[in-house]
């Protein structure tokens, strides 16, 4: 810096010269009577400064200083317990949700259960009726077929002993009766 | 043209008020700008501690800056023990600052470029320290004349160094402050004076005058925070040995 370097130079000459110029001219700096005056002002108004300081400006600033702080401590964990308070309430919040989302899963897994149940004791239900019926019937056709059965050995009989009696052959009923039987005994496989 | 150590002479504006030891006391223009110096910045410091204010105004904001800095200054410099000599060292600086910077005005008196004034604020601090060491640690305090650690046979060499050291702190303190003060006024003096005698051309030494002047109150500024620091490292010295 070019103004550094001129004030660093004529300083130094300023330096070397002063003490000549101090003699020739009389710096005022060094003139011993004005010592006292000078040194009694000082003291006056340090103390003064002094006095000042000490008990009016530095105490009302360092106490403005420290209260700001304290405010500004109060602020942040003022603000910290509100976070954390947010925090809790988001937790709880979370932890109810999840709650309700298990209750309601659980109920639908009753009630899908609960119709599977109902559903399948209808079908049982229809099925037995089913079978029954089926039995049933069962039951009907062959006590029907039992009778035709019997029907037909009896009619077997009385054809053949109306064929036999055309025929003008014996027609001994009995006899007739055990050929039929045997007959259709034969043709069963 | 006047002489451009003109303006460091001190005159009374009073008649003598009373006498001191065959020394007559009158008010003179370096007094009158002591006074200023303590009005001045007292009235800035106590319109800015006035309110105390959570949120601080322009005003406001300066003091605490103030008193932020040096508090800092202390915490660094000279750290425990140094918290009882905050407003001392806090009117040291403020006298300082407002002397070399009132000082600025144009045809003001500038009381820091005094070898008096700067000498006794230095042997003050010089003896004030030497004193609060001998208290603090007796004969243990002479300790700070020889560096721990070093080997006994350099105590020859090394205690006459450090004791001249140590006993130049005041000189070389207040000469810091004078001479920077003194340098810095004469060359804007004689700058001055060069924009009269060159007419026309004066405007050269006329733009180079306006920033020496800046550069001026930068180095008000700094005189007056070297001052200060220097008498927290000295206190320091004396507070924890090295």
């Amino acid at each position: 810096m070019p103004v550094q370097a001129l004030r660093t130079s004529v300083a130094a000459a300023a330096l070397i010269g002063l003490p000549i110029a101090a003699q020739a001219a009389g710096m005022p700096q060094f003139d011993v009577k004005a010592f006292p005056s000078q040194i009694f002002w000082l003291v006056v108004c340090f103390a003064v400064l002094y006095f000042l300081m000490a008990k009016l400006v530095l105490p009302r600033i360092g106490k403005t200083i420290e209260s700001r702080e304290h405010k500004i401590q109060a602020d942040l964990d003022a603000a910290q317990k509100a976070n954390d308070a947010a925090r809790a309430t988001g937790a709880e919040q979370d932890k109810a949700l999840a709650e309700a989302r298990g209750q309601a899963s659980g109920l639908i897994r009753e009630a899908s259960e609960a119709a599977a149940a109902q559903s399948s004791a209808k079908l049982h239900e229809v099925g037995e009726r089913l079978a029954g019926d089926i039995a049933a019937a069962e039951r009907r056709i062959g006590e029907q077929r039992t009778q035709t059965l019997a029907g037909l050995a009896s009619m077997s009989t009385d054809i053949a002993t109306a064929v036999l009696g055309k025929l003008g052959g014996s027609s001994d009923p009995a006899q007739v009766a055990r050929a039929v039987d045997e007959a259709a005994k034969a043709g069963k496989p | 043209m006047a002489s451009p150590l003109e303006q460091f002479a001190i005159q009374p504006v009073s008649a003598p008020l009373f006498s001191i030891g065959g020394h007559s006391i009158a008010v003179t223009n370096s007094a009158l700008f002591m006074m200023a110096a303590v009005v001045v910045s007292s009235g800035l410091l106590l319109a800015g501690a006035g309110k105390g204010s959570m949120i601080p105004g322009r005003i406001q904001a300066m003091a605490e800056l103030f008193y932020e800095f040096i508090a800092n200054m202390i915490r660094d410099n000279v750290g425990g023990g140094g918290k009882k000599f905050f407003p001392f060292i806090f009117s040291l600086f403020i006298f300082t600052l407002f002397g070399n910077i009132l000082g600025m005005i144009p045809y003001g008196f500038t009381f820091t470029s005094h070898i008096a004034v700067t000498f006794f604020m230095a042997m003050v601090v010089f003896l004030g320290v030497t004193l609060i060491g001998l208290f603090k640690h007796g004969l243990h305090f002479f300790s700070l004349f020889f560096p721990h650690g070093a080997p006994l046979f350099t105590a020859p060499i090394l205690i006459p160094i450090e004791l001249v050291s140590y006993l130049s702190r005041p000189i070389s303190l207040s000469v810091r402050l004078f001479a920077n003060m003194t340098v810095g006024h004469v060359l804007l003096k004689v700058l001055a004076g060069f924009v009269v005698a060159l007419g026309f051309f004066g405007v050269v030494p006329l733009v180079v005058l306006v920033a020496i002047t800046a550069l001026e109150l930068l180095v008000a500024v700094l005189q007056a925070y070297i001052f200060t620091i220097l008498c927290c490292i000295y206190l320091n010295d004396a507070l924890h040995l090295h």
